[in-house]
C-alpha cells in the first residue's frame, strides 16, 4: 500500500527498492480513502465506531499488487517495509467462491489424473490384498463391467439386513454401484465386502434407507470378521457414503439417548472399536452445505450438520470439491459435533463414472468412496499393524494440498486428498 | 412399534440371545431377535440389543444396563435433491 500519486510510477519505484518483489502490471493501482476516527486521537481501523472517510490526495493509500518469493518473504517485506513510501504489505489469500453444480464437471479419468493414480498404480498401490466394505445399497457387478472395472468379491464375508436376500453385486444399480465405482478408481484390485445396509426400507422414509440399529449389525458383522484376521494382515477400509438429513430423526442433544452429539451411543462405540481393531473409516460429510444444500436437509442455521459417526474422531470425513480443486456447495461445513475439525479433507465428487445417474457421480456420497478408494490402495502395501488406522490419518491431513484459508478450516477441511504425498509420507513413516 | 437400542454389559459367556432373555425376564415379542446381541466394545464386554421402545423404557435403569439409544433412519448422501 502506498502513499502518494501517481501510483503507478511508485509502484515502479517500489518494486526496484528490493529486487524479491515483482510488480503485477495488469492490476491496475487502487486508491483507497483514508478512514478517519470519530474522536480525536481515536483508533482510525476500529471498525466498531462511525468512521469517516478523506479522499484528500496527501492522505489516500494506493493498493498494488506483486509476488514474493517464498524463501524471500521476511527479507522482501523488512526492506519494503523500510520505505517511506509504503505503508505495510498484507497477505493475498486465495480466494474463490463455491460452484453449485447442476451437471457433471469432467469425467473419472480427470479424477483419476488429479489423484495421479497412475503413478499409485505403478508402485503396486492399487487395493490389492485390502478388503473395502462399500457399505450402502448394495453393489451391481454387471454394471461396473459395463462401466471397464473388474471388481473382485468376497461374497462369503458381505452383508444384508435380516430379510434382505443376501446377494453380493448383484443387487439392482443404484447408490451402491455409484460408490464402488467411485472407489474402483483408485483401487482397482480391491476385494469388495457389499454390504447392503441400506436395503431395509420398510422402516425407512424413502425407498433407499435403513436404521441406525443396521449399522449397528452392520459393523458387529465387520468388527467379528477383522478380530478373527491375524493382527499383522489386517487390511480393511469401509465406506460410507450416508447419514441423517434431520436432527428430528435423534434424541435431543443432551438427551443421554441421543445420537449426533454422543459418544456413548452404541453405533459411535462399535465404529471406534472396530478403529480400534485396524479398521479405516470413512464417512460422507453430508450434503448440507451453505450454499445449496440439499432440499432434504433439515439443519437449521446454527445446527452443525456434521454429527454422529459422520463426525467422529476415529474416522475421515469427508467433503466434496471437483477435479479443479473448488468447493462444490453442497458439501456440509464444520465444525463437527463429536470432533469439531470436519470435514478432514475433500476430494472429487461430481463428475460422470458409473453411469448410475442421469447427472453423474455426485454428492459427498461420491467424494468419500474415491477417498476410500485412495486409502485403499495405499493400503495395499501396509497393514493397519505397520500403520495405525491414526497414523494413517494423521497423514492424509499432514499431506492434504491446502485449500481455502491457510491451513485447517471448515469448508476443506486439511485441504484436497493427495494421494502421491501421502504415499510419499507413508514410505518415511 | 419403534425400536430403540439398549446396550448391556455382561460376561461374554452370558451374551447370548437366551440368555439375556433370561436376565431381563424379556418375552419373545419385546426383544429383535434378527439384531441379537451385538458386540460393540469387546474390550468392555459391552453389547446392544433392540427392543420395544416401551421395553426399553422399562428397562433403561436396571444395572448393567444402558440407554435407551436413539435408533434414527438413515439414508444415503446423493445424488443431492434441490
Amino acid at each position: 500500500m502506498t502513499r502518494a500519486q501517481p501510483a503507478a510510477a511508485l509502484a515502479g519505484g517500489i518494486e526496484r527498492a528490493t529486487a524479491a518483489f515483482e510488480l503485477d502490471a495488469t492490476y491496475e493501482p487502487v486508491q483507497i480513502p483514508a478512514p478517519r476516527a470519530a474522536e480525536e486521537g481515536g483508533n482510525r481501523y476500529d471498525l466498531a465506531q462511525p468512521l469517516g472517510f478523506s479522499f484528500q490526495a496527501d492522505a489516500v493509500t494506493h493498493v498494488v499488487r506483486g509476488s514474493i518469493p517464498d524463501g524471500e518473504l521476511p527479507e522482501a517485506i523488512n526492506t519494503l517495509t523500510a520505505n517511506p513510501e509504503v505503508v505495510g504489505v498484507f497477505s493475498d489469500p486465495v480466494i474463490e467462491s463455491c460452484i453449485c453444480p447442476q451437471r457433471a464437471i469432467g469425467t473419472y479419468r480427470n479424477v483419476a489424473n488429479v489423484l495421479d493414480v497412475g503413478w499409485l498404480h505403478r508402485k503396486r498401490m492399487d487395493g490389492r490384498n485390502v478388503l473395502l466394505a462399500i457399505v450402502d445399497t448394495g453393489i451391481n457387478k454387471a454394471q461396473l463391467v459395463a462401466r471397464g472395472q473388474d471388481p473382485q468379491f468376497d461374497r462369503r464375508k458381505s452383508w444384508a439386513p435380516p430379510h434382505v436376500p443376501k446377494s453380493p453385486g448383484n443387487y439392482p444399480v443404484n447408490h451402491g454401484t455409484m460408490c464402488a465405482f467411485d472407489a474402483g478408481i483408485s483401487a482397482p484390485k480391491t476385494t469388495f465386502l457389499d454390504y447392503a445396509l441400506l436395503l431395509t426400507q420398510a422402516h425407512g422414509p424413502t425407498q433407499m434407507s435403513g436404521l441406525l440399529s443396521d449399522g449397528v449389525a452392520a459393523y458387529g458383522k465387520l468388527l467379528r470378521m477383522i478380530r478373527n484376521a491375524p493382527v499383522a494382515r489386517r487390511r480393511l477400509v469401509v465406506s460410507n457414503s450416508w447419514g441423517m438429513f434431520s436432527p428430528s430423526w435423534d434424541f435431543p442433544v443432551g438427551s443421554p439417548g441421543n445420537y449426533s452429539d454422543n459418544p456413548s451411543h452404541p453405533f459411535n462405540v462399535i465404529v471406534a472399536s472396530l478403529e480400534a481393531e485396524g479398521a479405516d473409516i470413512l464417512f460422507a460429510a453430508g450434503n448440507c452445505g451453505r450454499e445449496c444444500p440439499d432440499s432434504r436437509c433439515a439443519f437449521g442455521a446454527n445446527q452443525r450438520p456434521i454429527c454422529g459417526a459422520n463426525s467422529h474422531p476415529k474416522v475421515l470425513s469427508i467433503g466434496g470439491i471437483d477435479y479443479r480443486k473448488r468447493r462444490i456447495g453442497y458439501s456440509s461445513q464444520g465444525p463437527g459435533r463429536l470432533a469439531a475439525q470436519k470435514p478432514d479433507v475433500c476430494t472429487c465428487t461430481a463428475f460422470t463414472g458409473s453411469h448410475v445417474y442421469p447427472g453423474g457421480d455426485s454428492g459427498t456420497s461420491a467424494a468419500c468412496p474415491v477417498a476410500a478408494g485412495v486409502v485403499a490402495a495405499v493400503r495395499s502395501k501396509y497393514s493397519s499393524a505397520r500403520i495405525s488406522p491414526a497414523k494413517l490419518r494423521a497423514l492424509v491431513h499432514k499431506t492434504a494440498e491446502d485449500l481455502g484459508g491457510a491451513g485447517y478450516d471448515y469448508d476443506y477441511g486439511w485441504g484436497a486428498l493427495s494421494p502421491r504425498p501421502l504415499a510419499e509420507a507413508l514410505a518415511k513413516a | 412399534m419403534a425400536k430403540l437400542l439398549l446396550t448391556v454389559t455382561r460376561d461374554p459367556d452370558r451374551a447370548s440371545l437366551d440368555a439375556v432373555k433370561s436376565d431381563l425376564g424379556l418375552d419373545d415379542d419385546e426383544i429383535d431377535h434378527d439384531f441379537g446381541v451385538v458386540s460393540i466394545d469387546p474390550n468392555r464386554n459391552r453389547y446392544a440389543i433392540l427392543v420395544e421402545d416401551r421395553t426399553a423404557e422399562r428397562l433403561g435403569g436396571e444395572p448393567g444396563v444402558e440407554g435407551p439409544f436413539a435408533n434414527p433412519p438413515i439414508e444415503p448422501f446423493g445424488p443431492p435433491e434441490h
